[in-house]
């Protein structure tokens, strides 16, 4: 069966659902910092009862209904794949999953059905406060509404909380605390939404500084700008933060993945973090040559990054695939062997319970149970396919972290200028501002391709690999149903870029409406 | 007497509410205007998405395929052992000729 399975569905399979959570990414940030803004223009409208204030939180607000409203249920599609192309996965996750996409489903709606509809249709219909309150609900609640997925996505990085079922194939959940409080969960939720926070904020300027450079609605802008640029530089220092802790959390929970986004091929004590680099692609594993063509490394910091301590051993990709006896790494080779003995006692234990077996049975699971951990790895052919793409994962990081490090400096300049009501003089800035949610866009995706691409080969850490977790489709509808989302997808972008144009060039005075 | 008065304010408020409620919403969506828009986009990609993607292109793999969660079990089984894991091994040969792949109904 397996000459004729057709591997390149996987990847079809595995571009597709990368497109979805692209474009779906597109939207939600947004969704998730603008909520917050809104909400705090409309609280220091309540405080100071300044007309000026209501009207800029309707426009935003007006702005953050367009957002929403065009990315609402484009995760939906995400689900889609899952039961098509990914049933093995789904099935093994099943009971993991189930439970936290219910809380979110449910959540959402409720959410949706009553606040939203306060905070849009409940201007002069409910008190001030009531108005105010729902406004707040919509940002706690979109906000909570992203722990439960990126719950579900901390647990594919690292599998916690659950027993492997044998017959029923299924990972069943056995503590929920572990699952929802597991650091790579934490670190997930808290790294995306104070980004997408970021991001919001670069939003609120970029458009603010465009009025500035059109001369309209000068007051409404400066103001946004001011609120804005807090809330960015806040939201950073947040970002920077829960992103040392990702990557802390990745060195213990994925070493692979942080080894790759460093290009660091051979482990060593005082490791240094690479500034910038450009990946020599000719580099093989095991061969002499250098990872680098070229490359500027910070001395030790990578050792402080990965475990807070100067002059530790930081694990190279070679080291983690053959193994380093001196640091107690063990190879990828050594747990293939275990993961083999794992699949081979859980399909004994399957025969000799068919055959009423009870001792053999009993035997087999007590085997299987000693390398369940592996279980992945005993689909490895080779084990250099525990590696994943190092240069698209490298280069995604440093992107990222470059971006990272100059857009708050842009929200910090916007600030000081705005404060000194200079702003409007400084073309540059503002030209820089309108760019910069460009860019925010650009540090977005290439942080979720460092943490999706970073852990390939699995679909489950160290349980199950992508190739193992797809359902068997041939290649021709997979490729059918990626360019339908891709259609799809570039529709609603295009649709959601001319009504938020259209609503910006009307302005404040007309888009509330 | 006073109970009697209460009863008939909560009688007016069970009956009042939902109907305040209703007109709120129904107030609310005529009044829209950029938000008529926005409905109907939701309104076309939910049935693009539902009416079309799911029904047509997305069918559930595992629910489609097999009738009961225990043909759907072994299937998966079946997959993560015989399909991609006993490959090279030494009672590959065996088992595929004991077990042969499940058919699906």
């Amino acid at each position: 069966m397996l000459e004729t399975v057709d591997l390149t569905m996987v990847n079809w399979a595995r571009a597709q659902f990368a497109l979805t959570a692209m474009y779906h990414w597109l939207f939600v940030p947004l969704t998730l910092g603008l909520s917050f803004l809104v909400a705090f223009f409309e609280t220091w409208y309540v405080k100071t009862g300044n007309e000026e204030w209501k009207r800029l939180t309707k426009f935003w607000m007006t702005l953050f209904g367009i957002n929403f409203a065009i990315g609402v249920a484009t995760g939906i599609i995400l689900e889609f794949e899952f039961g098509t192309n990914w049933s093995n996965y789904s099935w093994m996750v099943g009971d993991i999953f189930g439970a936290p996409l219910a809380v979110e489903g449910i959540f959402a709606f409720f959410i949706e059905a009553s606040f939203f509809a306060v905070m849009f249709f409940g201007w002069d219909r409910v008190s001030t406060k009531m108005h105010l309150f729902s406004t707040w609900m919509v940002a706690i609640g979109s906000n909570l509404s992203a722990v439960w997925i990126l719950v579900a996505n901390g647990w594919m990085q690292h599998p916690v909380g659950m027993q492997f079922n044998p017959d029923k194939a299924r990972f069943e959940m056995q503590n929920f605390a572990d699952i929802v409080f597991s650091p790579v969960a934490v670190s997930k939720f808290t790294h995306a939404t104070s980004s997408a926070f970021l991001l919001a904020s670069l939003f609120v300027i970029a458009i603010s500084a465009w009025f500035l450079l059109k001369g309209r609605h000068l007051e409404m802008a400066k103001k946004s700008i001011l609120a804005a640029s807090v809330f960015g530089l806040l939201s950073s220092g947040l970002v920077a933060f829960t992103g040392d802790e990702a990557a802390f959390t990745n060195a213990h929970k994925q070493p692979m993945k942080l080894a790759a986004f460093e290009g660091l091929y051979k482990g060593t004590k005082n490791a240094g973090l690479a500034a910038v680099g450009i990946i020599n692609n000719n580099k093989k594993l095991g061969d002499n040559s250098d990872p680098f063509l070229f490359e500027v490394r910070v001395p030790g910091m990578l050792s402080l990054l990965a475990n807070r301590q100067l002059g530790s051993f930081v694990p190279g990709i070679e080291d983690l695939v053959y193994g380093n006896p001196t640091e107690n790494i063990v190879g990828v080779a050594q747990k293939m062997e275990q993961g083999k003995r794992a699949v081979r006692q859980l399909h004994l234990y399957q025969l000799a319970k068919k055959s009423g077996d009870t001792v053999a049975a009993t035997a087999a699971l007590s085997a299987f149970r000693q390398d369940q951990e592996f279980l992945g790895y005993g689909y490895l052919q080779t084990p250099e396919e525990a590696v994943p793409p190092v240069g698209l994962t490298f280069y995604s990081f440093h992107i990222m972290v470059i971006l990272g490090t100059i857009l708050p400096v842009i929200c910090l300049l916007f600030l000081v200028f705005t404060y000194n009501d200079t702003i409007s003089n400084k073309k540059w800035l503002l030209w820089t501002g309108v760019f910069s949610l460009f860019l925010a866009h650009v540090a977005h995706q290439a942080g979720w391709i460092v943490a999706e691409v970073g852990r390939q080969p699995w679909a489950i850490q160290g349980l199950l690999p992508v190739s193992v977790a797809r359902s068997n489709l041939t290649t021709g509808t997979v490729q059918t149903t990626f360019f339908l989302f891709l259609a799809l997808f570039t529709t609603l972008l295009i649709a959601e870029i001319r009504i938020m144009l259209g609503q910006i060039k009307k302005g404040p005075e007309e888009a509330s409406r | 007497m006073g109970d009697a008065m209460a009863g008939n304010v909560a009688k007016n408020c069970i009956f009042t509410m939902p109907r305040e409620i209703l007109r709120f919403y129904l107030d609310g969506f005529r009044n829209m205007v950029l938000g008529k828009t926005l409905w109907k986009i939701i309104a076309i990609k939910l049935v693009v998405m539902f009416g079309i993607l799911k029904l047509f292109f997305f069918p559930n793999f595992l629910k489609t395929t097999f009738a009961t969660d225990t043909e759907r079990a072994n299937h998966v089984l079946h997959e993560i052992t015989v399909t991609h894991g006993l490959h090279g091994d030494s009672i590959y040969q065996d088992v595929r000729q004991d077990h042969p792949p499940l058919t699906s109904r």
